[in-house]
């Protein structure tokens, strides 16, 4: 008896600690990549308005600032998040709404390969349709491509937050006589109105971590920002040529951009949480 | 002639496998109280259901035999949207919309609608709560939530929500079940005072709150009809063990 009790208290503290090393072990990864893009980041950034306003110095120079890729950044990033919404919250309400319905499996399915697609698929794929026609890369075509990546993670919160709203409420929605649509666009999104901008702001930190789907469509211009329709960079394209260079000066530079995207990401899973906490059904 | 208010025939409802209602007919004539009778799990909220499509919001649900609502076939007529605009409904447990005002709880349904907007919309909210007996209780803070009322007060909320759209056809699932005496009370009154004016189905174990409001009705077990006509005659007549055992758990309810 007394043995038996013993085994059970050893394997209990063998669980314990086991799973004390595992969230020690992540948490020491994640604190290492925050300290180093700190350690190495933060003075790039402390450089002030130049990083953010100007472009890169020549390679071995000045170390200059991301402004081009910061725009560029921006600008893919806003355009993704608007396309991925549009197309991402009625997809969302179809996989919910008209579940089973034959139209809706074949949306499910074609949600669930572009999720499971590797993203630079997904940017070779734009690049066919549209860098090649067009006969250059562009801000547009990496939108195009972020959005496609975004659009999955959109639909299925939109399909979530749907499903989370209690069966009392949508009877007493749908009680009211309204048209489907109608019921579903102007009384179940708005009653679970933090469930969706929890999706859009969920599509938006995909698109702004994403580097493989804009390595093709982009382009990599990162000495000036041209236009929506000619050559592009975004911060992550940056980190990914500046790192690997032999030039101190566009090192410095990646790690300050590797500190502002963390900041970036970290800003918008903070209100994506805050918002995702607030949601009371 | 006028079609009765609803006419369901050979009506059967099944939640996947399982079947709820059994070839149910029934007739409810327009301009009174009928009353759906029967102990828990007969299958009187799923009629309910079935009589506004809300059935279908239900994982697996099916739905056979006809249904005509105001003299419309609501599951093959391609008007049934239309005719169900003119249905409304209150539930057991009170929902008022969570996201929404106690003003805008009322109003959202003709706002959809396009049925009145600026000052006939907020006349007619005023109708509906005053028609609820609401609205000397929540007149200065209609911009309030609307879960900042009771219990008693956001289920006679609904009811002005329900009413707000004009509805000819109200269906009404046990209002009273989760309310204390006095609210109930202030429930059956404004049963009684509506049914002057729309046709109203009400779903109720309870065989003397049916004696008191309705003058037709069903009474169901087991997703079968056991009888139907008026209330005394189904009260009356000896279906004994059935009626006895509503009458009990009535009066035991009564009592706690």
């Amino acid at each position: 008896m007394r043995a038996r009790s013993i085994r059970r208290r050893l394997a209990d503290l063998a669980v314990h600690l086991l799973t004390a090393a595992s969230a020690l072990a992540i948490l020491g990864a994640a604190g290492h990549i925050l300290l180093s893009a700190l350690i190495e980041g933060l003075p790039v950034l402390l450089r002030g308005a130049s990083f953010f306003l100007e472009p890169p110095g020549p390679p071995g120079g000045d170390v200059g600032g991301v402004s081009p890729s910061l725009a560029g950044t921006l600008v893919t990033v806003a355009i993704a998040t608007l396309a991925s919404t549009a197309l991402g919250v009625p997809a969302g309400v179809m996989l919910s709404e008209a579940r089973g319905s034959p139209l809706a499996r074949v949306a499910e399915r074609a949600v669930e390969l572009i999720a499971e697609s590797p993203s630079i698929v997904v940017g070779l794929v734009v690049f066919t349709l549209l860098v090649v026609p067009m006969r250059t890369p562009s801000a547009l075509a990496a939108a195009v491509s972020l959005s496609v990546v975004a659009l999955p993670y959109v639909a299925a919160q939109v399909r979530e937050s749907l499903a989370a709203i209690p069966l009392v409420y949508r009877e007493a929605a749908f009680s009211l006589g309204l048209p489907k649509w109608k019921t579903v666009f102007l009384l179940l999104i708005p009653m679970n109105a933090r469930g969706v901008a929890t999706a859009v702001l969920l599509g938006s930190m995909r698109a702004l971590g994403e580097t493989a789907p804009v390595l093709f469509t982009a382009g990599a211009a990162f000495q000036a920002f041209y236009g929506i329709d000619k050559p592009s960079s975004t911060l992550s394209l940056l980190v990914f040529f500046f790192a690997g260079t032999p030039y101190e000066n566009w090192r410095k530079l990646a790690w300050g951009a590797v500190l502002l995207l963390a900041m970036l990401s970290t800003s918008l899973a903070f209100l994506t949480r805050r918002l995702s906490s607030g949601v009371r059904m | 002639m006028r079609a009765p208010a609803v006419r369901t025939q050979e009506l059967s409802v099944w939640y996947g496998q399982s079947q709820a209602l059994h070839s149910v007919t029934i007739t409810v004539p327009r301009g009174a109280v009928y009353a759906v009778l029967g102990p828990s799990g007969c299958g009187k909220s799923t009629l309910l259901r079935a009589i506004n499509k809300l059935v279908l919001l239900r994982e697996g649900a099916r739905v056979e035999g006809l249904v005509e609502v105001l003299g419309v076939d609501i599951y093959r007529d391609s008007s049934a949207e239309g005719v169900l605009s003119r249905v409304s409904m209150v539930f057991q447990t009170p929902n008022p919309f969570p996201h929404l005002s106690i003003y805008d709880n009322v109003a959202i349904g003709p706002r959809l609608r396009g049925m009145a907007k600026g000052k006939e919309l907020d006349d007619l909210v005023r109708w509906a709560l005053e028609k609820a007996a609401l609205w000397d209780e929540v007149k200065d803070r209609l911009k309030s939530p609307a879960s900042s009322l009771s219990g008693g007060q956001q289920q006679r909320l609904c009811i002005a929500r329900a009413l707000a759209t004009m509805p000819e056809l109200l269906l009404m699932d046990e209002p009273t079940a989760n309310l204390d005496p006095v609210n109930a009370a202030k429930i059956e009154e404004l049963i009684k005072e509506l049914s002057r004016e729309v046709t109203i189905i009400l779903v109720t174990h309870d065989a003397e709150q049916a004696r008191r409001l309705a003058s037709t009705g069903v009474l169901l077990f087991m997703g079968r009809v056991v009888s139907e006509g008026p209330i005394s005659s189904i009260l009356s007549r000896s279906y004994s063990s059935i009626i006895q055992s509503l009458v009990a758990s009535a009066r035991r309810q009564q009592a706690a």
